[in-house]
């Protein structure tokens, strides 16, 4: 899928995963957006034939369901351009990208599994954008690990806020804080940490009292990126 | 007219409610509620022939509300609205007990024969 020779059928099958889950998430929402402008329709074609009957469409009704609609459409259109932003990131295995747009991006696709897990999940990304060199999907792909991770087990009340940063360092954060005492966490490593490493990331986390914090740094290794392009 | 009183369940607002419209436009009685904990409220007060539930719902799913309403209200239909297709799609499975499920999108028609068909000649 990203185009790297050395990847073995496991990432493989992770990432069409991984790929496969944002569609399946993506695809539900849009279900949602379409079954209500139809049954919206639905209702138009209930109220024409009751003016048929002589019974009038008092227009503040026709004017909040044209605005239902309206609102529908933006919604379902935010949607196509997210999954859209997101299919595109893996047409080139490395590609120079705004770590803030596509961190945005990600935390926008997630926020419905997390809402679902009764996770609220919220960002705080700087609105300059972060420009760097490195692999987009696999990147992405990372993050969704960890917050699968922390979606596991979760608990009503949860607080997932995802970060991210610019300056010498760029970065990538995620601060779970749990409603209750802190459960474990699965965090990325071994062969996956090696991964990371290969698009020049590195990970490290702080499992505190009721708070864990994994941070993505990225560490700006042009020539391991290059390699992934061999 | 149909005689039975429905409750529809699902976090769409925009959805639930403009359905529960329609029903009522066919003459049947429908309320709504957006969460699962709304709705075994409004269970506890006031009696209903049917209910309807979206699988998937932040909080209280789907599928932990049906138990708990299998749990306190035994007898009462329950039909499962699930996302796509069918349960299998979504690696799920429909609880026993359950009288049938629909995808979304639902057509008010089949809606009304399904919820009739639980109701049992109410219609």
């Amino acid at each position: 899928m990203t185009g790297d020779k050395e990847c073995s059928s496991g990432e493989h099958a992770s990432e069409l995963a991984f790929f496969g889950a944002i569609t399946a998430s993506v695809t539900h929402e849009l279900n949602n957006v379409l079954s209500i402008i139809d049954q919206t329709a639905g209702l138009l074609e209930d109220l024409l034939y009751s003016a048929r009957q002589g019974k009038p469409i008092p227009p503040e009704k026709l004017q909040s369901i044209a605005a239902g609609v309206s609102n529908q459409t933006a919604r379902g259109f935010d949607f196509i351009r997210r999954l859209n932003r997101f299919a595109h990131s893996v047409d080139e295995p490395v590609s120079e990208f705004d770590l803030c747009a596509l961190t945005d991006n990600f935390a926008a696709l997630m926020k419905r599994v997390a809402t679902l897990k009764r996770v609220e999940l919220t960002t705080d990304i700087p609105d300059a954008p972060v420009q760097i060199v490195s692999c987009p999907f696999k990147l992405q792909e990372a993050l969704f690990r960890v917050v699968n991770a922390f979606l596991s087990e979760p608990e009503k009340g949860d607080r997932l806020i995802v970060g991210c940063r610019g300056g010498a360092a760029p970065e990538i954060s995620f601060k779970y804080t749990r409603s209750s005492s802190c459960g474990t966490i699965e965090q990325p490593k071994g062969e996956w940490e090696e991964r990371l490493g290969r698009i020049g990331w590195s990970v490290d986390s702080e499992t505190g009292v009721d708070q864990i914090i994994v941070r993505f740094s990225f560490k700006g290794k042009t020539d391991a990126v290059t390699e992934i392009q061999e | 007219m149909n005689k039975f009183c429905a409750l529809l369940i699902d976090d769409e607002e925009e959805l639930v409610s403009t359905l529960t419209e329609r029903l009522e436009f066919r003459g049947i009685e429908a309320e709504y509620a957006v969460s699962g904990s709304e709705a075994i409220a409004k269970m506890r007060t006031k009696p209903y022939d049917v209910v309807v539930v979206d699988m998937k719902m932040p909080g209280l799913s789907g599928l932990d509300l049906v138990k708990i309403l299998q749990k306190e209200h035994p007898s009462l239909p329950i039909i499962m609205i699930t996302g796509h297709g069918a349960p299998a799609d979504e690696q799920v499975e429909i609880p026993a007990g359950v009288f049938d499920y629909l995808p979304k999108p639902v057509s008010i028609e089949v809606l009304i024969k399904k919820m009739s068909e639980a109701v049992g000649g109410k219609a």
